[in-house]
């Protein structure tokens, strides 16, 4: 009778439309993949943790709109919600929140060794020497905006305002120096296997 | 990879999202009953025609049931100004909502904006003139002036599927409980109420199809709540015209 009523719940995420529990097997399955993939496009362990906070939380509540019946097509559509939200942070350098503000979800706050894992499980150090070449060929200005936002961690305005530019500009240097280097880390042989 | 152990905040955010799931299985959980009722053919014949009779008695004498007749709704009401200088002045005089401080952050999105004025349902001019009233759960909704003139108002409701509205209502159509807007929720068996009522009117009463009823509270003007779908019949309160 269930199985007449719910063709398609034959998988995990298709199952937690009617069992809101059964999500818990999907975040098993993919978050800590999922936290890679994101760390290895962001080179920002604290967005990183944001962005697999949103994932998982736009997932499980439009978990309603998945047309799909399998696993795959479960990671599949996952990953497609990932590219979504990581796309509109290069281009705007801000972690959309709106599923985890609805669903009242409190992002956890990093300890030391969340910083040491999330580093080691990115594979963040084999990447060095690659990011660094990519990072190389980027233009100065690029170089300069990428190294205040990403490695001293510093604002928005603060970047624009060591630069004597505007807000907009600065997020646009350091936003298509990103996707310079993350096109470079998806070219990586095997980069698909992986990562996601 | 696999062999590592996961960053502690993993195990954090799942915690989060367990206390999530869990409060939505029990929300959609059936009230817990001691036994299953196992209904055989005798026990229907009795069963059957006391059923009929008390949903016939509850019809007659309107009862307000919370219970078993009564759909389950949620309902939420915040309401937010940006712009009250589009607005004529017997609106103004119907609707406090209209005549409070404008706040930045109930602006109509600019993409349902925009498209709703491509749509020509609204007029839209910067600043966007919006307030958002009551929200039915993820379903936002909006008081935006109407295209015809300052004497009318658009109830605008964004949908997965865009933007739902009852353009042109006239501060009559508030006092006789007609500015409502009732819109599906996509791939969902509800249906997103949300409504304007006069000043002076705190609460409402949603009557539906099977002859219950129940009541929802209004803040700043408006009520919200998401139904069961083909259910929604009307919506009264005390003193109000007739429709």
């Amino acid at each position: 009778m269930s199985l007449r009523r719910h063709p398609r719940a034959s998988c995990d995420l298709a199952r937690s439309v009617d069992d809101p529990r059964a999500f818990e097997r999907v975040y098993d399955a993919h978050a800590q993949r999922m936290l890679a993939f994101l760390a290895r496009r962001t080179f920002d362990v604290e967005a990183a943790r944001d962005l697999t906070a949103e994932v998982f939380a736009q997932a499980y509540d439009g978990r309603r709109r998945f047309r799909g019946s399998t696993d795959e097509e479960a990671a599949a559509w996952l990953y497609g919600i990932a590219r979504n939200l990581l796309n509109r942070y290069i281009r705007t350098g801000v972690v959309e929140r709106k599923a985890i503000e609805r669903l009242g979800i409190r992002v956890p706050q990093l300890v030391e060794a969340d910083y040491e894992r999330i580093v080691q499980l990115a594979g963040l150090s084999e990447l060095r020497s690659i990011i660094a070449e990519e990072f190389s060929r980027l233009r100065p200005d690029q170089q300069t905006a990428i190294h205040l936002r990403v490695v001293e961690e510093l604002p928005y305005p603060e970047v624009a305002a060591r630069l004597s530019i505007s807000e907009q500009t600065a997020r646009a240097r350091v936003s298509r120096g990103l996707r310079q280097l993350v096109a470079a880390v998806d070219a990586l042989p095997n980069a698909k296997e992986r990562l996601a | 990879m696999s062999a590592l152990e996961p960053p502690p905040f993993l195990e954090a955010l799942r915690e989060e999202l367990t206390r999530v799931a869990e409060a939505d299985a029990r929300a959609a959980a059936p009230p817990a009953r001691g036994h299953r009722l196992r209904l055989s053919l005798p026990r229907l014949r009795v069963a059957l025609p006391i059923a009929v009779a008390l949903l016939a008695l509850a019809a007659l004498v309107g009862v307000t049931t919370s219970g078993l007749l009564t759909p389950t709704h949620s309902e939420r009401g915040d309401v937010a100004l940006r712009d009250n200088q589009h607005y004529g002045p017997e609106l103004r005089r119907t609707l406090a909502l209209l005549q409070r401080e404008p706040l930045p952050a109930s602006a109509l999105p600019p993409g349902i904006g925009e498209k709703g004025a491509a749509d020509g349902a609204i007029r839209l001019t910067p600043p966007s003139p919006a307030a958002d009233v009551a929200a039915p759960l993820r379903q936002p909704a909006w008081v935006v002036p109407a295209l015809q003139s300052d004497d009318r108002l658009a109830l605008v409701m964004e949908t997965t599927r865009g933007l739902a509205g009852s353009p042109g209502l006239t501060a009559a159509d508030v006092r006789a409980g007609r500015a409502r807007l009732l819109a599906g929720v996509p791939n969902s068996a509800e249906q997103a109420l949300v409504g304007l009522v006069p000043d002076g009117v705190d609460r409402v009463t949603v009557r539906f199809a099977d002859g219950g009823s129940t009541e929802l509270s209004v803040t700043d003007n408006a009520y919200g709540a998401t139904l069961p779908a083909e259910t929604f019949a009307g919506v009264s309160w005390s003193g109000m015209d007739g429709p």
